[in-house]
């Protein structure tokens, strides 16, 4: 089975979306990208309706209503699910169309009224829709077993419960159920059962015909054997119930750590802190740009772009007297030296006691006095022309102060804007914080506290179960052993006792074939579980795939991780996350390929804790095309943005479709755009991977790279 | 070199005026490292006073010596010699080339240019919580044209 598209109508908060799939042999991925509460679970539980109505909801979702909790009160609403899928039935593919009908009516709290459902199934014929023959649900449970669909339709979190779990008697059950489920293993079991009643009648038929001795013994047989059966009944339906109230308290529990934000108050605090530590390094430039500012106003550089006008006109003033040669003044050093040789440059005598003589020392006098003036003008004609040819050159150069100004009051405003944001982000965050849910997290803690109560009771009662079967079952040996002891000791009816031991034999050959076929499988299974596993992560040293030798199934049904060195690490607490992550996808995957089953593949936050290689290698693996002897498959990855970031080349080459879901209820905190509708609302765009538009477009989205779409 | 630059300014007064420093002072300057401040000292405010009075191309007359405040002497320019060489180029603007050897009217020129240069001061960082800021900004105001 391939599906094309789904609807959805009044379905919680998806009030008319529609998804297209991907069924493109070679393109078999379909991305649906949304963020936390933007409906990858209300997608996957609507799927699960349509397909099976409330039965197919998880356990502990079957009453929960439908309609959206911020619906009307007293006001009906119609909620309907259409999904169009395609299988082959031998002789090429058929379309049918499965459309589930309900009207629900909202009365407050979580109280509500449900109408009849409508169940149409049709199939595409050349003339156009028909009704299939036979009810709907028991045709489509043909195509699609309700019994797969926890491996079909599941989410990240949930295949997790194959290597988690209350005990390991738990999680070998898990394990041995989803074997049998997919394998189709159930109806032998079945069988073995209806033999084992068989053989029961026939005992007490030969009892009967040979006496009281034989008739005693074979009473008390009957009896400890019904004990045993109406025991087994007993643990099975405890053991059920323990497993409905585990993944009861596993739901509480997710919702409690959604409600309180603990998964996502680690990333809140860590982006807080990552921001905070941003904004100090932001003011931190900011006094360092201040301070260049500061440095730049004090400078020689200011001075000549603020007051060049003035400052080249001084210069140009020295610089015409020393055009003109009267700076530097020279004209002291030649009078003293006339002097000194008595001669005046023109002849004239100028000796000691000469007239001319005291005329030219009054000259040099005269010359000292403007001296002082000219020896200034050149000291500052010197200091000045240094001045201005730096002034200069700066301007050729572009880093004049007018230049640096420029440069220094852009950064300050870059700066500043980066500092506004990391401020409001760090101020959206703590809002977030603190906009957690008291109450609820009071209420859910309270269920939560009551989940793990009855969990212990039953797991009480399963092991005080337990101890009486054992007993029984000794008891059973003894009373079987007195039994033929005393049909030997007895005369009975042959043909009876005949029949009986060919029951007897058809029960053991049944057991056997069920035993054999099942290590067959598990083989299988473990095979391809351990190929898949060891590609994503055993050749990953940062994941220490290295100390990885194998994965495989024990004969007792538990999933074995086994180290270099003969030993062997518990998959729930001795493997990191990603390696949990990969070791359940592993398997999920393994009995959907051993099970040759073509049913589509879907799963909600599959990539959680995973990153790098091991994202890259599980996508790789898990989204490949098949071989062209491989039937076709689909799988459909509900993945949030962080989940997909890294490997959104890969996902482009294997998707052959791609959707955005985003919910209302993020604006403003991380949506954009208001969608100016006033209830909580999810809508899909046609935005993949790397796009945003007016919908889907979050706050550093295009930080991240993402592109408006169209744009 | 540079202490023989100086030394006819050393016995100079200087001066900024009683209201500008009253108002302005705490605002203005600061020995602080972190640049809020845009002048580290008074000699900075005067300096850059005189250098925006020359941007304007705007002498104003002294006011009477109680309305004005000494903060420093000139001995004070010997730290940044090249301030020196700026004001006698300015005061060559102004006045010719034997204002050189009057080193108080050399100051004196400065001073006027000063006052012209606090009045704009005043007028641009008056109220401002970010005076580097609002300073940078507002020179777009007087710089030449490029």
């Amino acid at each position: 089975m391939q599906l094309k598209y789904a609807e959805f109508h009044n379905f919680k908060l998806l009030e008319n979306v529609r998804l297209e799939f991907s069924t493109n042999r070679s393109l078999p991925l379909t991305v649906i990208r949304a963020e936390n509460g933007s409906g990858k679970t209300s997608v996957l539980w609507a799927l699960l309706w349509g397909f099976y109505g409330t039965r197919g909801l998880p356990a502990g979702a079957h009453e929960l209503r439908l309609t959206s909790s911020a619906a009307p009160i007293d006001a009906p609403v119609d909620i309907q699910v259409i999904v169009e899928f395609e299988r082959d039935d031998g002789h090429g593919k058929t379309a049918y169309r499965m459309i589930r009908t309900v009207q629900e009516t909202p009365r407050g709290g979580d109280r509500f009224e449900r109408g009849p459902v409508k169940v149409r199934l049709l199939r595409r014929t050349p003339a156009g829709l028909v009704d299939v023959d036979g009810d709907p649900e028991a045709v489509v449970a043909k195509f699609l077993p309700p019994r797969l669909k926890s491996i079909f339709f599941t989410d990240g979190d949930d295949v997790q419960r194959f290597i988690s779990g209350e005990s390991i008697h738990g999680r070998q059950n898990r394990v041995h159920e989803a074997i049998r489920a997919l394998l189709g293993l159930d109806s032998l079991g079945v069988a073995r059962d209806d033999v084992e009643n068989v053989v029961a009648k026939l005992r007490r038929e030969t009892a009967k015909s040979a006496g009281s001795d034989l008739e005693s013994a074979e009473k008390h047989l009957s009896e400890i054997t019904e004990a045993i059966a109406t025991k087994t009944t007993e643990l099975d339906a405890l053991t059920e119930r323990r497993s409905r109230i585990a993944s009861e308290k596993a739901a509480i529990q997710k919702e409690l750590n959604e409600v309180r934000g603990i998964g996502n108050i680690d990333e809140i605090n860590a982006e807080i802190k990552s921001r905070e530590g941003e904004l100090a390094r932001l003011e931190s430039a900011e006094d360092a740009i201040l301070t260049s500012m500061r440095i730049a106003i004090n400078s020689q550089d200011a001075s000549w772009a603020l007051a060049s006008e003035s400052l080249l006109s001084g210069y140009d003033i020295l610089n015409g007297l020393a055009d003109r040669r009267i700076i530097p003044g020279t004209s002291i050093e030649v009078l003293t030296d006339r002097l000194d040789i008595g001669t005046c440059i023109c002849g004239t005598d100028i000796s000691d006691g000469q007239s001319a003589r005291a005329h030219v020392e009054t000259l040099r006098s005269e010359q000292r006095k403007v001296s002082e003036s000219r020896s200034r003008q050149t000291q500052t004609f010197h200091a000045a022309r240094m001045g201005r040819a730096t002034y200069q050159g700066q301007l050729e150069d572009r880093t004049d102060f007018a230049h640096r100004r420029t440069e220094l009051l852009t950064q300050y405003a870059e700066n500043r804007d980066a500092i506004k944001n990391a401020g409001l982000r760090i101020e959206v965050l703590k809002e977030k914080r603190a906009g957690i849910d008291e109450e609820r997290v009071r209420t859910l803690a309270s269920r939560l506290e009551n989940a793990e109560r009855k969990l212990t009771d039953v797991s009480e009662s399963i092991g005080r179960l337990e101890g009486s079967l054992a007993d029984l079952e000794d008891r059973a040996k003894l009373a079987t052993d007195a039994y033929e002891k005393a049909e030997r000791a007895s005369k009975v009816n042959q043909t009876l006792r005949t029949k009986r031991l060919v029951a007897e034999d058809l029960k053991t050959l049944i057991s056997n074939t069920l035993s054999v076929l099942e290590s067959q499988y598990v083989e299988r299974v473990s095979t391809r579980m351990n190929d898949m596993f060891m590609e994503v992560v055993g050749s990953d040293p940062e994941l220490a795939g290295a100390v990885f030798r194998r994965v495989c199934l024990s004969d007792g049904f538990d999933i074995m991780v086994h180290t270099i060195g003969d030993g062997h690490l518990d998959p729930d607490f001795e493997v990191n996350g990603a390696s949990q992550r990969a070791l359940t996808l592993s398997f999920i995957w393994a009995l959907m390929e051993v099970s040759g089953q073509t049913a589509p593949r879907i799963i909600d936050t599959p990539l959680g804790m995973t990153a790098g290689g091991v994202k890259q290698r599980m996508v790789e693996a898990i989204t490949r095309p098949p071989s062209e002897s491989d039937p076709p498959f689909q799988v459909v990855l509900l993945l949030t943005r962080s989940e997909l970031r890294d490997i959104e080349t890969l996902l482009e080459q294997r998707a052959g479709a791609t959707q955005t879901l985003s919910s209302n209820k993020d604006y403003p905190v991380d949506l954009t755009h208001d969608w100016k509708v006033e209830y909580p609302v999810i809508r899909a765009c046609a935005c993949n991977i790397r796009q945003f538009c007016d919908v889907c477009q979050r706050r550093y989205d295009d930080e991240h790279g993402l592109i408006a779409r169209g744009g | 070199m540079m202490a023989e630059i100086v030394t006819p300014y050393t016995s100079q007064d200087l001066f900024l005026t009683r209201a500008f420093d009253d108002e302005f002072a705490n605002q203005l300057v600061s020995r602080s490292v972190d640049g809020r401040q845009p002048f580290p000292r008074k000699i900075d405010v005067w300096w850059v006073a005189i250098v925006v009075g020359a941007a304007i191309g705007h002498r104003s007359r002294l006011p009477a010596s109680d309305k004005l405040t000494k903060f420093n002497t000139g001995a004070i320019l010997g730290r940044e010699p090249w301030r020196v060489t700026n004001l006698e180029l300015l005061a060559l603007a102004s006045e010719g080339e034997d204002i050189i050897s009057k080193p108080s009217d050399v100051v004196r020129i400065g001073h006027e240019y000063a006052m012209t240069g606090l009045d704009w001061l005043a007028d641009k960082v008056r109220g401002s919580s970010q005076p580097t800021i609002t300073l940078m900004t507002a020179l777009a105001e007087i710089l030449p044209p490029k």
